[in-house]
């Protein structure tokens, strides 16, 4: 089934592209289309299925080194700081390599060759920009030097080192590649020729010295960077009117082998002749897809388009909760303030409250010492009304008091002495009338019984007489 | 725009937001910190309401105390105090001849204006009297009139009866008058206010 590519070529800011058809038999060209003008572009990009592009970016580096055999997820990392040592940021770089080849380093130790091309990402990105409605259909981004070199070793058989010159009208570039079409140096010049200036000799023959001179300086950059032998071949590619006027100025000597186009064409309606003159264009969808720089940068985009967001997303809504979290925090703050101010209002009243009620105690506090004194003076006093009067009244006849003696007990109660005598006709009712008087007393709310000593006095009298010795404890509520 | 331009810039708002969220968050730290603290306050405030409660409550609880003391002593304070020196002669006075006869009573005076300071700061008089008596009524109602009084704070130390003959009985009491010496300075008339 055919399939309608559209390659195209950005040289001196313009866009330039073919329609190829892929069929069966082969690639089939349309004829060349002018796509300077955003119309034109979007037009031929919405007909076609795929799209190539080939460009020459200013920040391209080709390079051609020995690293440390790691494992190939290590790699890149080691390109990249490869890359940085040059000037470049992390995130500003593509990064496209080819491991070539093999060797071991002066203590055996395997390394590996490798070829890489950097580009500054911001470059790639731009240029996508002007694809983006048509971003899924483009298939390939590629340095212009790559894809040359690609299909000059499809083309030709080629066993050395070659360097390739495509002269744009106001631009060249020279580059020199390997014949497994590894570019190792690439750089533009600002020389180009226009068919006008082929009409009038000395502006052809100023220019192609002028090119010849600096593909000599490229190769001996190339063959002190590389020590390595010049160049075996040179192409030189352009438009065909200029490229057979152009013959005559580049001279094959023994060193140097200058062709002017290719021996084949790739394209099967094309002579040699067109394909070559149209190589900067058609390149871009027959070279190979090494080196190529979309398919990186549409992961990127697409992961980074994926991530951003859920990533916003979550970003925002991170700030929202910490938003929320906030209000909620401050809310409570502001309850915890009035709260506060209650709480101290309550303390102050309460400390008010409580100061006013010590200073009154504090005023009163000397009372204590004065109730002290009242209840060891006017409330520590005998019933002294009464107690003579209880005593006598409890006081059998046969029974005579001699002495009493009152005076202060510890705890201020105050203690009584009595001595006396009782008087009986036999000492059993001595002892009856002593124990009745002891009885009396101890049922006597003014007394209370602390001592009883009796001694019976005048055994051989006819009158039977006890001393007695009588301690009281006068009772409280008597005081 | 330049899609590398406009690709910076998409992703600017990540700064951005991380700025924001910087902000918010040293915003809710520091609400934290200051929400901890006014916890805490509170917290504080809380045992210092308890305390000053308790406090409240024993204080009221010393001052009714207090009040009942003064209600108790308010008769007695009411009367009114002389200076010391006044006081011992109105005592002096108040053994008046009427009242001493009647149980033939002999008084001395042992030490006069000894200072004391405890409970209260006083000038003590000690006195000795001596009588006789037939009848019991007639000595308690000497006794009654001398003891169970509430002008004159006295303080017995001894008291002493003895049986002579059969119909007299003698007997000595001895007791320390006690004068308070600054109850002026006490300001007694604020309690009124209380």
């Amino acid at each position: 089934m055919a399939k309608t590519m559209l390659a195209i070529a950005k040289q001196e800011g313009l866009f330039s592209g073919v329609q190829i058809e892929k069929q069966g038999l082969g690639f089939f060209a349309g004829i060349n289309i002018d796509l300077s003008s955003n119309e034109a572009l979007h037009l031929a990009c919405s007909e076609a299925e795929e799209i190539y592009i080939n460009t020459v970016f200013p920040s391209e580096i080709y390079s051609v080194k020995t690293f440390p055999k790691v494992k190939k997820k290590y790699l890149p990392k080691l390109l990249l700081q490869n890359v940085i040592e040059q000037s470049y940021s992390k995130d500003e770089v593509g990064i496209e390599y080819k491991t070539i080849g093999n060797k071991k380093d002066e203590t055996g130790v395997e390394q590996q060759i490798v070829a890489y091309v950097a580009i500054d990402q911001r470059e790639i990105d731009d240029l996508l920009f002007d694809f983006k409605k048509y971003h899924r259909k483009i298939k390939a981004v590629k340095p212009l030097p790559v894809s040359l070199a690609n299909i000059v070793i499809k083309t030709d058989q080629i066993e050395a080192d070659f360097i390739m010159v495509l002269i744009g009208e106001s631009e060249s570039i020279i580059a020199i590649a390997s014949p497994q079409g590894i570019v190792k140096v690439s750089r533009s010049i600002p020389v180009g020729l226009q068919e006008s200036d082929m009409s009038v000799e000395n502006d052809a023959d100023y220019i192609s010295s002028r090119i010849i001179k600096e593909m000599n300086r490229t190769i001996t950059f190339f063959k002190h960077e590389f020590r390595e032998t010049e160049p075996k071949a040179a192409y030189i590619f352009s438009k065909q009117n200029t490229i057979q006027s152009l013959s005559g100025f580049f001279i094959s000597h023994e060193t140097m082998d200058y062709r002017f186009g290719l021996n084949t064409s790739l394209i099967q309606n094309y002579s040699a002749a067109e394909f070559a003159e149209n190589i900067q264009i058609v390149s871009s969808a027959l070279s190979s897809s090494e080196f190529n720089f979309l398919k990186k940068k549409s992961n990127k985009v697409e992961i980074g388009q994926f991530l951003f967001y859920p990533a916003l997303i979550i970003c925002i809504l991170a700030v929202i909760g910490l938003f929320v979290s906030n209000f909620q925090l401050a809310s409570n703050i502001s309850q915890q303030h009035i709260v506060l101010t209650e709480k101290y209002n309550i303390a102050r009243e309460l400390k008010g409250q409580v100061e006013d009620v010590e200073i009154k105690i504090g005023k009163l506090s000397p009372l204590k010492d004065w109730n002290i004194f009242y209840n060891q003076t006017f409330k520590n006093q005998i019933a002294w009304d009464k107690i003579f009067s209880e005593l006598a009244h409890k006081l059998p006849p046969n029974i005579i008091f001699k002495s009493l003696g009152i005076g202060p007990y510890p705890n201020d109660i105050f203690k009584a002495e009595i001595d006396g005598d009782v008087i009986a006709v036999n000492w059993q009712e001595g002892l009856e009338l002593l124990r009745e008087f002891g009885a009396k007393i101890e049922s006597s709310e003014e007394f209370k019984t602390i001592d009883i000593k009796y001694t019976p006095e005048g055994i051989d009298n006819r009158q039977k007489n006890f001393n007695f010795s009588l301690s009281l404890e006068i009772r409280k509520h008597a005081i | 725009m330049r899609p590398s331009m406009m690709t910076h810039m998409k992703y600017l708002v990540f700064p951005l937001i991380a700025l924001i969220m910087i902000h918010l968050g040293l915003v809710h730290y520091k609400n934290k910190e200051r929400f901890k603290l006014l916890s805490e306050r509170n917290r504080q405030f809380d045992n210092q309401i308890q305390r000053l409660e308790s406090r409240k409550i024993m204080a009221l609880k010393k001052f009714k105390f207090y009040i009942s003391i003064y209600n108790d002593l308010k008769p007695w304070l009411d009367t009114g105090f002389e200076d010391p020196e006044k006081g011992l002669v109105k005592f002096l006075d108040y053994l008046s001849p009427s009242l001493l006869q009647k149980v033939n009573a002999t008084v001395s005076i042992q030490n006069t204006n000894v200072s004391q300071r405890q409970p209260i700061p006083l000038q003590k008089s000690s006195f000795m009297i001596g009588f006789d008596f037939l009848y019991t009524q007639e000595i308690e109602h000497f006794l009654k009139m001398l003891f169970l009084q509430e002008q004159y704070p006295i303080k017995i130390k001894a008291a002493k009866i003895q049986r002579q003959s059969k119909k007299r009985t003698k007997g000595e009491v001895t007791f320390e008058l006690l004068i308070p010496v600054n109850l002026k300075q006490l300001g007694f008339e604020d309690f009124n206010n209380l």
